[in-house]
């Protein structure tokens, strides 16, 4: 402190000496004369700081080039004069001891003419001038790829290549060219322009030489000879980067990944692949948008124009994680994505192969209600898939000018899985109660191979009319499966001494399904706020399906009444248009379109080749109104409400006069009288974000209405010798709601440090089901609520705490003895600390209760994961980590539902208490420190 | 010699009627965003983060807005227009924003909605220490001579291009203090670049202080920039982008 403040006082005194000599305030004047002497007027004359250009003051010169600066800092200032017919021009101000500075006359150069015109006006190119150097921007001036350096300076305005590659600039010869300064292979200065590639040049730069006297002498002989320097492309756009990491863990847990980028300004390639048998199935959706690059997005083209789409669209996103939560799991995956970007083109393909083999026991104990008797079921699986897929997909964009655009996208995949289950049911009475039925005994394995395509086309059109546009899309879905299934179902009843029951069937089934579609968009804007849209949609379906049925008790004899073959076609025809209203922020579209579904079919029995009975061609149509209004408010408040009316067709299979009854338990008919779901829609919302205190909220509600809704009625009946035997058909039945709302919001308490967050959320549910000819209406209220905190202190510590409730309250029309809660309580904390500059310590804990009063279940878990992990190296390119998770052992699978006339609850093992060691290495080396993931 | 002197000739001829611009009239300019140079301009947030998108995100299209520039030889005001070419069907709603500069009495009268708040900037005008560099460029028929400087609060490279022939001290947003009209503006390499498109000749123009509204909390220039500065830090303890709530 002390030596500052001497510091500052010696430089004080100093200051002051130095005023005493000279004046503060100067005033500086000069006439600014080109070289033919003549005065140059409203040059722009300006004072700058000498260290760094800073602009002080400025002015412009008067009629006979004067000018005059008063109250000038006589602490030595540059002086610049521009205009635009002369090259700009600085000069020092010394400090001087008198008043007032004269510079005289002052001579400008002019501006070739060849550079003001051609490369300013004409190419549009910022001109670069250094003293005497004079920049061109290479990468403006476009040659052919493969070009040379001379190619690239033939462009160039004011140079000049004569037939033997002589360079000239602006009339005088130049005799040396360097490359980012140095020379290249010898003095020839053709040596370069005629070898080096115009592709790794950014800049060319042409100076006055010194000649080689001059040098030697350092006089000015008058030589005016000129250089040229080749600027190279900086690399900046073009790097790679990559990670890889192996782990290995306790209870015989493995892991390994890796992934490797390569990039440039048009170009992205990228490597990935992994192995695990820690229940990562896929890989997470950061690491997906990595691997995809600048076509992670492209997955979401819709040629399905018009409001209220209807999505047939496919995600081939089947690499990304989707762990179910039961069993353990082996997976090994990897693939290679290139995207390729310049000028008007995108183009990607993309390979990926993935492998998961899952196995998991599971318990299920469920209570099924009739009209007034209920029965419980316990059900045992040992379960076994293996499953894997090729995709291969690609997408072309091509801008061919300002106003149009194609979009082509082909993907394609071939997957097979393999599944073998055991399967044990037994089931109970009610009264008395848990008292032995019968026992469902189920072992089936079944192989599946399938191929799909998927190609789809948009071509977009821009008229001159800003706003008019119309689009065009087709698209083609081709798939195919083979499934190989034997099934062997054993049923032992126990009331009665009959024998017991066996089943063994050998399924080969087929299927094929060919989706075509197209449609038409056309926009039309009526002023600045108004604009019609006009659509039709067309989309034909054929499906095809063979099922030979095989008795293998019975010398694998056909089973008739199961073996059959059918076809079946869906044409889908849509007329609409829509009017909307939108300006500054509030948006009202209101539309409506008329839709025609034809179905037609035929199916037979036994053989593929024999008459086929066709079923009674179905034809819906329907008027189907729209609307959409959300309006955006100054302070970020928005407001939004939609309504659609929704009409849905049976599927084909429903409508089949069928029977399918594999499991000789329960089986699935179709009815040929189907007629299609009718439901509206609405759904309404609040989000407010206040930028200033960072708080945000948002409500959300919504209801679905149904006029008429398409639900699986049951009959079940107690079979002597058989047990409860259940038959579900297809019908349809009027009524039948439900009803959300939901809300959250997050509030800083302390900014920055302490944050609160709340949610809540409502659902209301009627469903009807017809139970032996009697309608039941289940009604499901849902009430849960959450509350968490944030707290952070500092960037080196945060800590998480929460908690939530929820409350499920389910009423049996039917039988209002088993009105029902299902009650789930959860608890958690976590932390999150950075020790050490590079040593991490993260931790968190999880507490889940679950209870059901009706079937007596409350169940706790109690999960505690602990990790530390150290960034090691110079550039943090290492980071080795040792994890636990599940400390106490305690992690199982545990859901519980109600629906329909029944309620359950699932439990299934999976992978408890391990430890693991990783080490990573990441090319670009880890931050050391804490990720911020709250926002983004 | 003798070409040499009609040559110059010439060129001072042409650079007299060039001289000769609007005193009224109109200065329309294009308005681009990119995102991911906004993004990755951001130095607080984390490095990573920024480079991923900027891999998945860089490709994708910039955001193209119109402005204007009304001005008088005694007050100017620049304006964000609604333009609805690109979006036919959906609006957002513009945030409200104008500058006003009066010349005669060197007083700013600056409209803008930050962080949720409508704010009003009333004070002397206030220009930052421009740095004069050599190059020059063409902008919509005006040679112009390049400026920079760092702002030192958002941590941005401003860039910005005057015209050598029309030595009138304005231009758009907040930025001026230059010996000619500011044509073009460019944040950050690119991450945003105001370029004017159209200039417009009109006597007619008229540029009148605008009304004081209801409810505006009225600043200086300094408890702006006190605002800016504790917005800032919050954002960076935050590691948010801060031009979610605050202008480029």
């Amino acid at each position: 402190m002390f030596r500052k403040f001497v510091s500052i006082f010696v430089f004080l005194a100093c200051s002051v000496l130095v005023l005493g000599q000279s004046p503060q305030n100067i005033s500086v004047k000069g006439r600014v004369l080109d070289s033919l002497g003549e005065t140059v007027p409203a040059a722009t004359v300006m004072l700058l700081t000498s260290s760094d250009s800073t602009l002080v003051n400025y002015t412009t010169t008067d009629s006979d080039g004067s000018f005059m600066f008063r109250s000038v800092k006589n602490s030595g200032l540059l002086l610049k004069i521009s205009h635009i017919s002369y090259m700009p021009i600085q000069k020092s101000i010394p400090i001087i001891d008198n008043q007032e500075f004269d510079f005289g006359n002052i001579l400008v150069e002019p501006i070739a003419e060849v550079l003001m015109e051609v490369v300013i006006k004409s190419a549009q190119a910022p001109l670069f001038i250094h003293g005497d150097t004079v920049e061109y921007d290479a990468r403006l001036f476009k040659v052919p790829p493969g070009s040379t350096v001379e190619d690239l300076l033939k462009r160039l305005p004011g140079i000049e290549v004569d037939a033997d590659g002589n360079i000239s600039s602006m009339g005088k010869g130049v005799r040396r060219v360097y490359v980012d300064g140095k020379t290249f292979f010898g003095d020839d200065p053709k040596s370069v322009t005629k070898n080096l590639d115009a592709e790794a040049i950014s800049k060319v730069q042409v100076y006055n030489d010194k000649s080689e006297q001059e040098r030697l002498t350092g006089i000015d002989d008058g030589s005016e000879d000129k250089a040229m320097n080749l600027e190279l492309k900086e690399e900046y756009k073009k790097g790679y980067f990559g990670k890889a990491s192996v782990a290995a863990g306790t209870e015989q847990r493995w892991a390994a990944r890796g992934s490797y980028n390569r990039f440039n300004e048009t170009s992205q390639l990228s490597f990935m692949g992994y192995g695990n048998n820690i229940n990562s199935t896929g890989v997470n959706w950061e690491d997906y948008q990595e691997f995809k690059g600048s076509s992670a997005y492209s997955e979401y083209d819709d040629g399905d124009f018009g409001f209220n789409t209807r999505n047939y669209r496919h995600y081939s996103m089947s690499y990304v994680n989707d762990y179910s939560g039961k069993g353990f799991t082996e997976n090994y995956g990897g693939g290679v994505n290139y995207n390729y970007f310049k000028d008007k083109i995108k183009f990607n393909a993309s390979y990926f192969f993935n492998q998961s083999d899952l196995v998991y026991d599971e318990f299920l104990k469920r209570q099924t209600f009739l009209t007034d008797t209920s029965y419980y079921q316990f059900d045992t699986t040992d379960y076994n898939r293996l499953n894997f897929s090729h995709s291969i997909s690609s997408r072309v964009e091509v801008e061919f000018d300002s106003t149009n655009t194609l979009v082509f996208r082909i993907n394609s995949r071939v997957s097979g899985s393999g599944i073998d289950s055991y399967k044990t049911q037994l089931y109970q009475t009610d009264a008395p109660l848990f008292s032995d039925i019968n026992m469902n005994t189920n072992r089936d394995s079944s192989n599946l191979g399938s191929y799909s395509v998927n190609a789809l086309s948009i071509y977009n059109h821009k008229f001159d009319k800003k706003g008019r546009s119309v689009s065009v899309s087709g698209s083609a879905d081709i798939s195919d499966n083979n499934t190989g299934r034997l099934t062997d179902n054993i049923n032992e009843f126990f009331l009665l001494l009959t024998p017991t029951e066996q089943i063994k069937y050998l399924y080969d089934n087929t299927r094929s399904n060919n989706l075509y579609k197209s449609s038409v968009m056309y926009v039309e804007p009526f002023g600045k706020r108004f604009s019609l849209m006009g659509f039709y949609n067309f989309s034909s379906n054929e499906t095809k399906s063979g099922k030979v049925v095989k008795d293998v008790l019975a010398d694998n004899v056909l089973v008739n009444s199961m073996t059959n073959y059918y076809i079946h076609k869906v044409m889908y025809n849509r007329l609409g248009t829509s009017f909307t209203y939108a300006y500054q922020g509030l948006n009202i579209t209101l539309g409506g379109a008329y839709q025609l579904i034809d179905m037609d079919g035929r199916y037979a029995f036994l053989q593929a080749s024999s008459d086929y009975t066709n079923l009674v061609p179905k034809s819906f149509n329907n008027f189907v109104p729209y609307f959409n209004a959300n309006w955006q408010m100054p302070n970020n408040l928005r407001l939004s409400f939609d309504y659609s009316y929704d009409i849905d067709e049976p599927e084909m299979s429903q409508l089949q006069p069928i029977v399918d009854n594999s499991n000789p338990l329960f089986s699935v008919e179709g009815n040929l009288n189907l007629t299609p779901e009718i439901s509206h829609s609405m759904s309404g919302g609040v989000y407010f974000w206040n930028q200033a205190s960072f708080a945000s909220f948002s409500i959300h509600a919504g209801a679905s209405i149904y006029e008429n809704s398409i639900v699986y009625n049951q009959t079940t009946v107690l079979e002597d010798g058989i047990g409860y035997v259940t038959t579900s058909k297809p019908e349809n039945v009027e009524g039948g709601q439900n009803s959300y709302a939901y809300f959250w919001g997050s509030v800083p308490i302390i900014k920055t440090i302490l944050t609160l967050n709340l949610s809540g959320n409502v659902r209301f549910a009627d469903n009807p089901v017809y139970i032996n000819g009697i309608k039941n209406i289940t009604n499901s209220d849902y009430y849960g609520t959450s509350l968490g905190l944030n707290l952070s202190i500092g960037s080196k510590l945060s800590f998480t705490f929460g908690g939530g409730i929820s409350q499920n309250n389910v009423k049996y029309s039917i039988q209002t003895s088993q009105n029902q809660n299902i009650d789930d309580f959860s608890a958690r904390s976590g932390i999150k600390w950075q020790i050490f500059k590079k040593t991490f310590v993260e931790g968190n804990l999880d507490w889940n209760n679950y209870v059901s009063d009706r079937l007596d279940y409350n169940q706790d878990v109690l999960l505690v994961n602990m990790s530390i992990r150290q960034v090691l190296g110079e550039k943090n390119r290492f980071e080795v980590r040792l994890a636990g998770f599940d400390l106490l052992n305690q992690k199982q699978y545990l859901y519980q539902m109600a629906y329909s006339n029944y309620t359950q609850f699932t439990e299934a093992p999976t992978l408890a208490r391990y430890f693991m060691l990783s080490v990573a290495y990441n090319l670009k080396g880890f931050e050391a420190k804490n990720a911020k993931n709250r926002y983004w | 010699m003798k070409i040499k002197t009609i040559l110059v000739s010439t060129f001072i001829f042409i650079a007299v009627i060039v001289l000769s611009q609007p005193n009224s009239g109109k200065i329309n300019y294009n308005v681009r965003h990119k995102w991911t140079k906004k993004i990755a301009a951001v130095d607080y947030m984390s490095k990573a983060k920024r480079e991923h998108y900027e891999y998945v995100w860089g490709n994708s299209p910039e955001y193209e807005e119109k402005s204007v520039l009304t001005f008088t030889p005694e007050a100017y005001r620049y304006d964000e227009i609604e333009d609805q070419t690109e979006y036919v069907g959906y609006s957002w709603r513009s945030t409200e924003y104008f500058i006003f500069r009066d010349i005669t009495n060197n007083s700013t009268y600056d409209v803008m909605r930050m962080f949720n708040k409508l704010y009003l900037i009333e004070d002397s005008i206030q220009y930052p220490n421009w740095k004069i560099l050599n190059d020059l460029k063409e902008v919509a028929g005006h040679i112009c001579m390049s400026a920079s400087y760092v702002d030192t609060i958002k941590n941005n490279k401003i860039t910005a291009w005057f015209a050598l022939d029309w030595p009138v001290n304005m231009g758009p947003e907040r930025f001026g203090g230059l010996p000619g009209v500011i044509l073009e503006v460019d944040i950050n390499n690119g991450a945003m670049i105001i370029s004017a498109d159209t200039i417009i000749e009109d006597a007619n123009v008229k540029v009148e202080k605008p009304e004081h509204k209801k409810r505006i909390k009225t600043l200086t220039e300094s408890e702006y920039i006190k605002l800016l500065i504790d917005y800032m830090e919050e954002c960076k303890a935050e590691e948010r982008p801060y031009f979610w709530g605050l202008r480029y």
